[in-house]
């Protein structure tokens, strides 16, 4: 089975140190420290040595609160889903945030499909793109101020926002 | 601190729309469109920055059909959630179905049987032809042309029918299972597929296309109309039809191939001019070419179980075997009960298909349990409303309805 072929060009450019690789029957995702992850999206996006990975399918927050192993690792990631539709070859870039710093910085800059991604990614968890020009809510009103629905310790049957929905009775209509 | 690239333009990247008056250009004008609007299929606001009828800025307000799916989804079993996929992209439920099984499959490593394939392969197909023709009559029916779309919309009814005989619902078909699908072709479905395809489909298409294609009001109101360069349409995410009708030679189902494409022989259609009638040209010759499709699946069926065998603990065995023996009742538990047989790997995946609007993929954590981690749909609607500004810049009112109706945005798919 042939490796990926950029997984040896990010080794060699940022250090293997920095590029944790983890295999799951084909799909290579690559966990980096936060600090790099605009030099690696744009090594990806454009440098004419590596496979430009042109197009952002999908950016993806995930809370680990009570995931196996959350112990060891920050507490929530950022995924990046790229593509590259010259090659036709895939590859996820994960960065890992801890609660108390939540700011990572945006990737509207290479690709503006990460505008709305990271909206959603914002006001569901909190994050803090750094350098994106719009960062109010996206699909969530203002019932959900300081809140974030899709961490882990926020209910799913919600913390009383419609409960603030006052019943229009015959009387008072 | 980054600097921005060069041909990147701050004003692409969404600023909030205000509701002060511009002191620059006192002539501008803020209008709702929406959320209540019959042209803007379902709720989507729109916040648009007018100066006299030409569009300065158009700003999506999203979210009024925000239902937390995928806050749900971790709260659901694989095969629970599947029932949730229907609502995402209701014009072509049963192709969600397949696409989160896909990426449940994936994440699992699971190889379907022969039989499964091909069935879901039909279905997908038949959910693109669906898809397809609802929104290629739309943009007749935003331009006026209301006869093109019933023509067009008429022919759904067919398919509703034959996804009612295969699951029993017309609409919420939930069909597909984890390792296989919830029932097998009835006696005669193959018939009456063949039926559709080849006497009802093909003639109201044809008297379809001939109302529009030649059209002259059509072509004026929709050449030129939203044009999206090749670069742009891959910076901005876009993936299926829309990305084609700009030149973007990316196809899913050539190009990863999963179920049976990689056995049958068809076309992907590329426009190359980005505009509105760019798309509707792909839509229409994907339909025919999904009718190869399906022709050549029915050909080829073959036999044997549609779910794959009970070792792998995935898939439920069938409710005969489950009340008539004791293993059938061991092998239910096991793969209904949360901590038995059911296993997930401890690993993330991203798995996608080719949906009639374009890449539609789930990123799905497993924790080992039945009930995903965490789900991220990635939606192709989503990603389309957000280059919105892009497209009808400079354009009048009435363009912004044919532009938007040529990205198929739904509004359960955009809020998820």
């Amino acid at each position: 089975m042939s490796d990926h072929p950029t997984v040896a060009l990010l080794n060699d450019k940022f250090g293997e140190q920095h590029c944790q690789r983890v295999d799951h029957h084909g799909q290579v995702t690559i966990t980096i420290p936060k600090s790099i992850l605009l030099e690696v999206l744009t090594f990806l996006y454009e440098d004419g040595k590596s496979k430009n990975y042109k197009q952002l399918s999908d950016l993806a927050g995930i809370d680990y609160k009570g995931y196996p192993g959350d112990k060891d690792r920050p507490r929530f990631a950022v995924r990046y889903q790229l593509l590259n539709i010259d090659e036709n070859i895939r590859i996820a870039i994960k960065v890992a945030c801890a609660k108390e710093d939540m700011t990572v910085a945006t990737a509207t800059t290479l690709y503006h499909g990460a505008g709305w991604m990271e909206r959603e990614a914002m006001e569901m968890f909190g994050f803090d793109f750094e350098g994106h020009q719009d960062k109010r809510k996206l699909l969530l009103n203002e019932l959900f101020d300081g809140k974030f629905p899709q961490r882990k310790t926020y209910p799913v049957t919600g913390e009383g926002e419609r409960d603030s929905f006052t019943p229009i009775t015959r009387e008072t209509s | 601190m980054t600097q921005l690239k060069p041909e990147l333009n701050i004003e692409d990247i969404a600023k909030p729309a205000s509701l002060r008056q511009d002191e620059v250009h006192p002539d501008h004008w803020t209008l709702n469109f929406g959320p209540q609007h019959p042209a803007t299929h379902t709720t989507i606001h729109l916040v648009l920055t007018l100066d006299g009828e030409r569009v300065v800025h158009c700003d999506p307000n999203i979210g009024y059909l925000h239902s937390g799916f995928e806050k749900l989804a971790e709260h659901h079993t694989y095969d629970q959630y599947v029932t949730v996929t229907d609502r995402m992209n209701y014009l072509s439920p049963i192709a969600n179905n397949v696409a989160w099984h896909h990426a449940v499959e994936k994440l699992l490593n699971i190889e379907l049987t022969p039989r499964c394939k091909y069935m879901r392969t039909i279905v997908c197909e038949l959910a693109r032809i669906q898809d397809h023709l609802l929104c290629a009559g739309e943009l007749g029916l935003e331009t006026g042309a209301f006869t093109a779309f019933l023509y067009a919309f008429n022919q759904r009814e067919t398919i509703y029918d034959l996804l009612e005989a295969l699951c029993g619902a017309r609409f919420t078909t939930s069909w597909t299972r984890t390792g296989g699908a919830m029932s097998d072709a009835p006696d005669g479905w193959f018939d009456y597929l063949n039926r559709f395809l080849d006497e009802e489909l093909p003639v109201a298409c044809d008297e379809f296309n001939r109302l529009l294609i030649r059209n002259r009001i059509f072509l004026e109101r929709s050449v030129g109309i939203g044009v999206i360069t090749k670069e742009e349409a891959i910076n901005w995410g876009w993936s299926g039809p829309a990305a084609r009708g700009s030149g973007v030679r990316r196809d899913i189902r050539k190009d990863e191939p999963y179920l049976a494409y990689d056995e049958v022989d068809f076309k992907v259609p590329i426009a190359t001019a980005g505009d509105v009638f760019s798309r509707f040209q792909v839509r229409v010759a994907e339909l025919q070419e999904s009718i190869k499709i399906i022709k050549q699946c029915i050909k080829q069926m073959p036999g044997g179980p549609i779910d794959v065998a009970p070792d792998e603990r995935v898939a439920q065995i069938n409710k005969g075997e489950t009340y008539g023996s004791i293993e059938g009742l061991i092998h239910h538990f096991e793969t209904v009960m949360s901590n038995r047989g059911f296993v997930t790997p401890v690993a993330e995946s991203y798995g996608c298909i080719e949906a009639p609007n374009g890449e539609l993929g789930f990123l799905l954590v497993g924790d080992g349990t039945n009930v995903p981690w965490r789900c991220k749909t990635r939606g192709p609607s989503f990603i389309h409303l957000q280059s919105l500004n892009k497209l009808v810049c400079g354009h009048t009112l009435s363009e912004i309805v044919v532009s938007l109706a040529s990205l198929n945005v739904i509004a359960a798919e955009l809020d998820g």
